[in-house]
């Protein structure tokens, strides 16, 4: 009977085990270790008139110098609780994509778009809905007729934040194999199973798990910023 | 038939603003015993102007003012760099020997842009503006997604990590078993065989 207690008490450890290290590695480092940064400052607009009439509200914007040539002007306005953008964009532009960094109004990134439109003569885009808590936006054009801008990054991480994701991503690992190992070992010798219980083969591995584990989640991570256009900085 | 004379052609060349609508050419005629000025505007702003607004102002020959009218040209589409010459003359008084221009708006898209002290202010203003009917449909959005949340990466790695970590355990728990003996029914024959072949 208290075999079979023990049985248990090791495989819900092995479940929260690796429960905690699932959320460790998807929700804790993305916001605490490696964090992505995006290209603001460069990327403003700058106000030039507002608008305000009995359905809402706008504000009109230049774009950055870099994109005028593209975008001409773009249009934040707020009707009946939705917020929405609208780019003027230049004739010659006929399909465009570009992002739309939104930001409150303590200067945190809400959410980024990425469009993808084709314009018409009348060289006015759809409205792009904006997140509500919006208060003003960076634009970033990413190809025009097809062409890919070089300067079209939206976001970065530096060369250390992805060592030291690794690095924590190893340890966590490190201690999560160990745990998990070892309430393995004791569930399996109190459902009858004979498996090892050197402790230090146990050790072995969950160093090795750790290392796979910090160098692949690495190789991962730039993997990604190379598919989607995430630049790495020293 | 409209009796037609030509009275006097020339450039205008007095100071506008630059970059937008410019007066180029003028004429005046006579046209049904009426005095008439045709004008030739050509549109310099870098991008397709739909309407505009001008300010005439009559001169007679001593350089008095003697009339000023307003002059709206509506729903055209001029591109930029090319010529727009209405076809409608505007009437001006017999004894008018000269004339000014002065821009007073001009529209582009949704955007019409009023002319203060030489300089355009562009005004947000879709209502205003109505859509020749040569021009196309609306723009198309091909894609709008969101490109903010990461976690596809880092599920990845979690579920990666997370197999490396149960691939490795279940190697040392079996591997290291130390080949404790057990006994399986097999078929009828008993065999010895390995633990860890089992699990």
């Amino acid at each position: 009977m208290n075999e079979i207690i023990q049985a248990i008490l090791s495989a819900v450890i092995m479940l929260a085990t690796a429960c905690a290290y699932v959320f460790c590695i998807k929700f804790l480092l993305p916001k605490y270790v490696i964090k992505r940064g995006y290209y603001i400052e460069d990327n403003l607009g700058r106000g030039l008139k507002r608008f305000v009439s009995d359905s809402g509200r706008a504000l009109l914007f230049e774009p950055h110098p870099s994109i005028r040539k593209y975008i001409k002007q773009y249009a934040l306005v707020s009707e009946k609780g939705n917020k929405y953008l609208q780019c003027y964009v230049d004739r010659g532009a006929n399909r465009l994509t570009y992002s739309i960094i939104m930001l409150d109004r303590n200067d945190k990134v809400i959410d980024v778009v990425e469009v993808e439109e084709v314009t018409a003569k009348r060289n006015l885009t759809q409205p792009v809905y904006l997140h509500p808590d919006t208060s003003y936006v960076a634009l970033i054009v990413g190809s025009v007729n097809k062409a890919k801008l070089a300067d079209s990054a939206v976001s970065y991480y530096t060369q250390n934040s992805i060592v030291i994701f690794g690095m924590v991503t190893a340890a966590i690992t490190l201690v999560a194999s160990l745990i998990f190992s070892l309430s393995f070992s004791n569930f399996m010798s109190n459902v009858g199973a004979g498996v090892s219980s050197d402790g230090v083969i146990y050790f072995l591995t969950s160093l090795i798990a750790a290392v796979a584990a910090g160098v692949i989640s690495s190789l991962l991570l730039l993997m990604d910023c190379n598919k989607n256009n995430v630049r790495v900085i020293k | 038939m409209t009796d037609r004379e030509y009275v006097e052609k020339g450039s205008y060349t007095h100071p506008q603003a630059d970059g937008y609508i410019a007066l180029k050419q003028y004429i005046f005629i006579r046209r049904d015993g009426k005095r008439c000025l045709l004008l030739r505007f050509a549109n310099e702003f870098s991008r397709t102007v739909h309407g505009f607004e001008v300010i005439v102002t009559q001169l007679s020959s001593d350089g008095r003012v003697i009339g000023r009218s307003r002059v709206p040209y509506q729903n055209i589409s001029v591109a930029s760099g090319n010529t727009y010459s209405p076809d409608s003359g505007i009437v001006v008084r017999e004894n008018c020997a000269d004339f000014r221009i002065s821009l007073v708006y001009f529209v582009s898209g949704d955007y019409k842009y009023v002319i203060k002290r030489g300089h355009a202010v562009a005004h947000y203003d879709p209502r205003g503006y109505e859509v020749p009917k040569t021009n196309p449909a609306r723009s198309t959005q091909i894609a709008v997604k969101s490109v903010h949340r990461n976690g596809g990466i880092f599920t990845l790695i979690a579920v990666v990590s997370t197999v490396i970590i149960v691939g490795l355990c279940l190697v040392a728990a079996l591997s290291g078993s130390g080949g404790k003996k057990t006994t399986a029914y097999n078929g009828g024959d008993v065999s010895v065989c390995d633990t860890a072949i089992l699990y």
